[in-house]
Formats: structure tokens, sequence, C-alpha cells
């Protein structure tokens, strides 16, 4: 019996051991390439290059200060952070009554609104984009900023109206008629008591429409010249620039990714039913 | 009090008509004028020229090879790539799937990599892929592997963007998967247990079928933004070596953006749709089937 004990033991063990081994090496797999770009944003460039590779050097800034210097990095980022925001304020103010309403109406009229999201995200970008591109030439809207915020409504509007309403529907109905009784109109109710009750919902889904505006590549790309650059873009045109100025390049990349770092932690839980659309939880 | 009701819904539709009207402008002119574009010879920097051809675009893009060659490239890229991320996420989900010390961590962590821009994500992977100090390279030299020009090489270039792909979709994967995982009742497996079921027949016959609707949902969304992706061969590599790394996309951007035949790209585009349209809701019949009312 004692033995039989021990070898479950000695099993155990072994098990937890290969287990974490695993852990250990799928982390790895996953965060290696992150964590090595940022420690190659703080080398000098022959220290990037160097083979065998470097893993003890000295922390320096230089391409960080010379992204900033030799280009107009700031105003990229600028430009990336007002098109996300007044995006997504605007797809919010359109989307939430829309959200609230559709929450509130019979069931069986959502379907069509997430066939509809569906098939904004099945086109081929090149479909919706070349009657803008012909249009904003054409209206003096290429390369400005607002340009490329209406065209990401695209995305943030059906994803504010499908995902707010997932919201909506967790607070129940008997509130706002609660409300109404007491001789508020409908639009008090869901102003001064529905909305606030979702206060999280709308900082989460805000966030993923910042998250889905700052990585946009495909529309920035195609609509934006110099002075609405984004970012993304921004990022692009430096590798013909720089060739192989690998920390410069890797400096850029950090910039990028920071951001969706820190803001993808602070959304963890509500990623996954914002990335399927409600579909898992 | 029928009249009040009515009234009522009424003006709930006032909430929901501004969302309705700006997406209807947003998406269905673009798609409208897509449609008309498409049926004419229409080159930018040939404006004198533009004039109404009919079907001609569609008929010169199923002879193109080029446009073959792409379609192939795209189906390769997203039923190679989906797949294994399924596979590997789902697989990393089982083995997550069990309470330990440091699982919080390991699935905040694990949402790095889809977070992150696909550009980012090109630019790093090019640098890693590099071949004198990249580190893919340093690191197969632990096995033996020779050095490689991954990303200049015609017969490796289209599998390194599949392999980033891979990386960056597998977080997604797993954490769906996961999330589905821990929502399947414990009951009817404890019952297995106890009927003699072993882990292989549990899996096969319970896990699989309670994870079905899920693993569709990913399936699904993974296609749709497989097939659009654009990113990662503009940045790592500009759809070469020759045009071994053209996937649909890219191709039809170059049309577009570099030829500026605009009426022939809006076509390519065109065929694109109805494929894909005919696909997903292929998918989302079979999500139905499936009992799973959410998509």
């Amino acid at each position: 019996m004692i033995l039989y004990n021990r070898t479950k033991i000695i099993k155990r063990a072994i098990w937890w051991v290969v287990f974490y081994t695993l852990i250990f090496v799928i982390l790895g797999y996953f965060l290696f390439p992150v964590v090595w770009t940022i420690l190659t944003s703080i080398k000098t460039e022959s220290e990037a290059f160097s083979m065998p590779p470097k893993w003890i050097f000295k922390p320096t800034f230089e391409n960080y200060v010379s992204i900033f210097t030799k280009q107009p990095f700031l105003r990229y980022i600028m430009n990336s952070v007002m098109i996300g925001a007044l995006s997504t304020l605007l797809a919010l103010i359109l989307g939430t009554p829309a959200a609230y309403a559709l929450s509130r109406m019979k069931s069986g009229k959502g379907e069509g609104i997430s066939f509809f999201i569906l098939s904004t995200r099945i086109a081929p970008p090149t479909l919706i984009i070349l009657p803008f591109f012909l249009l904003y030439r054409q209206i003096g809207l290429y390369d400005r900023k607002v340009g490329l915020m209406i065209v990401y409504l695209i995305f943030n509007l059906p994803f504010v109206v499908w995902i707010m309403k997932l919201f909506f529907d967790e607070i129940p109905k008997e509130l706002d008629e609660a409300a109404m009784v007491d001789g508020c109109s409908r639009m008090r109710a869901f102003l001064s008591i529905i909305l606030p009750l979702t206060r999280s919902g709308l900082a989460a889904t805000s966030i993923l429409c910042m998250i889905s505006s700052w990585n946009e590549f495909f529309f920035a790309v195609t609509l934006t010249g110099d002075r609405a650059k984004t970012l993304p873009v921004a990022v692009t045109s430096f590798i013909q620039f720089t060739g192989t100025r690998w920390g410069e390049l890797c400096a850029a990349a950090t910039v990028i990714m920071i951001p969706l770092i820190v803001f993808g932690f602070i959304v963890q839980k509500n990623l996954v039913a914002g990335m399927t659309f409600g579909a898992v939880k | 009090m029928e009249n009040k009701k009515k009234k009522r819904s009424r003006k709930m539709l006032l909430y929901v008509l501004p969302a309705v009207l700006v997406l209807l402008a947003i998406s269905i002119y673009p798609l409208i004028r897509s449609l008309i574009l498409s049926l004419y010879n229409y080159n930018l920097l040939r404006p004198d020229r533009i004039r109404f051809i009919g079907l001609e675009n569609f008929g010169n893009a199923f002879s193109d090879t080029n446009f073959w060659n792409a379609l192939k490239r795209t189906a390769y890229f997203t039923l190679f790539g989906v797949s294994i991320e399924l596979v590997l996420g789902m697989l990393i989900a089982m083995l997550l799937n069990r309470k330990f010390v440091g699982k919080g961590i390991v699935r905040s962590l694990m949402i790095v990599p889809m977070i992150l821009s696909p550009v980012a994500v090109g630019l790093v992977w090019r640098i890693l892929y590099d071949y004198d100090a990249g580190m893919v390279n340093y690191f197969l030299s632990f096995f033996g592997v020779s050095q490689l020009a991954w990303l200049g090489n015609q017969s490796t270039a289209l599998l390194s963007l599949i392999a980033t792909d891979i990386w960056q979709w597998t977080s997604f994967c797993f954490l769906v998967c996961l999330a589905g995982l821990e929502n399947i009742p414990q009951e009817p497996f404890e019952a297995a247990r106890i009927d003699g079921a072993n882990r292989f027949q549990s899996f096969r016959y319970l896990t699989l079928p309670f994870m079905k609707p899920v693993l569709l949902v990913v399936f699904t969304l993974r296609v749709i933004d497989s097939v659009k992706m654009f990113d990662l061969v503009f940045i790592m590599t500009n759809g070469g070596p020759g045009r071994s790394t053209e996937t649909m996309n890219f191709f039809i951007y170059q049309t577009a953006f570099k030829f500026f035949h605009i009426g022939r790209a809006s076509s390519y585009a065109v065929i694109i749709t109805i494929l894909m349209s005919f696909t997903v809701s292929l998918l989302v019949k079979s999500l139905k089937k499936g009992g799973n009312d959410l998509v």
C-alpha cells in the first residue's frame, strides 16, 4: 500500500514537472519575439547585429531619440490617436442608442444586424476602399484625418452596436419600465439610469475600438499620403528609409506594441467576447 | 394601450435610425459603386479611355493565371494556417484547462500575440527571419539546421508568412477554446468515467461535440480574416520573391494602387466577395444546425 502511494506521488511529481516545462516552452514561443524586439530596441546598432546574440548589455535610448528626431514620429502617433479616438467617439454616440433600442425591442430583429456585421467583415477591404479612394480624391478628403475617421466607422460602428447590445441585454427591462412609471421619459431612463450601469462595458468597448483603429493598416495605407499618415503606415515607410537599421525598427515596433499590451491587459476579460462578437464568453 | 405600444416601438426606431443610415451610407454606397466599377475599363492613368465593357473584366480574371495563382495561395494560406492555429490552440487549451498555480498569469500573457498590430508582428518576424543575424536561424542552428533565407526563398517565403500568422493567431484560438472548455458542464464527464469511458472516448464523444459550436465560430472568424490578410505580405515580402507570396488581397491592391486598373481590381474584389459570402453562409448554416444561435 505504501509502495503504491509512493509511485503515485512520484508519478504526480513527474507530471507536474512535465506540465510546467511545457508551459514554459509555450510561453517562451509566444513571448520571445516581443521580448527580443524590446531588448533590441535598447541596444546599439552593432550589438543588435552581433552573433551569437548579446543577452547582457548596457541599455541605450539612442534608437528612440533617433526615430523621434529624424522623423515626425510624434505627429504620426498623434494622428493615430486622434483618428482612433474620434472614430470611437462617433461610433459610441451613434451606436449606443441603437444598441439599447435593439436590446429592448422584440427579439428576432437582432439577426439582421448580426448578418450585417458579418457581411461588413466578409467583404475584402479593396471592395470598400476603391469607391472611397475615388470619392475622397474628388471631394478633397484624401490624406485627411476626417476621411480615415469616417472609414473606420465601417468596423467600429457595427462593433459598438453589437457589443453594447450584449451589455444592455444583461440589464433587466423592468428597470427602465420602473423608471418610466416614475415619470421618466424613455430618453431620461436611458441616459441617466441604464447608460451609467454599463460604464465598464462602455469602457471596454471603447478600448477595443481604439485598439482596432490603432492596428488598422490597409485603409490607412491607401487613403493617406503624408499629412494624415498613421503610425503603422509611418513604420512601413520607415523600412524603406532605414533599410536594416534594426535598433530603430525595433524601437518603432515597440512604440506600436506597448500601448496595445497595456490596454490589452486592461480589457482581457472582455477580449474573448469582443473578438468573437459575443459568440463565446 | 395597443396604440401606445406601437407609438413606443416607433419611437425606439428613432434610436436605431442614425446608426443604420450612417452604416448604409458607408457600406452600401461603396458596394454599389464597386459593382458598377467592375463593369468598366477604368484606368486612373488613362481617364480618357474609361468606358463600359460589361462583364469583360470578369472574363479576363478567369483567364488570368496570376489571378488563379493568387487565389490558390490565399486558399493554401488560409486552410493551412487556420487549421494549425485551431488544432494548436485547442491542444494548449486542453492542457491548461485545469487548476494550477499561475494559471491567471499564463492566460494574461497569452493575449500578447493576438493583441498586436499585424504591422508590428510583420516587422518583428522580418527581423527574426533575417539570414545573418536572425533568431530563427540562430535557434535552429542548435538543431543542426543550416542557415536559410526564409523570406528570400520562393519555396519557404509563403510558409514563413503562414508560420508568422500561426504565431499571432494561435493565442486567439487558445483563449476562445479555453473559454469554451470552461463552460462545458462537468456532470456528463463524471458519469462517463463511472461508466468506464477512457480519456479518448470522453474527448471524442463529449468534449468535441460540446466544443463544436465554439470551434466553428473560431474557424469562421479566422477564415474571414485570413482571406483578407494583407499586412504581413506588405511588410515582410511585398509579394516576392517572384510572385511567391502574392495572396489575393495583395494582388488586388497591386492591381488598383500600383497599376491603377480600378475596374479590374473591382471585378476581382467582387468575385472574392461572392466566393466568401458563399463559404461563410455555409459555415453559418452548420453553426445554426449545431444549435448555436449567437452568430
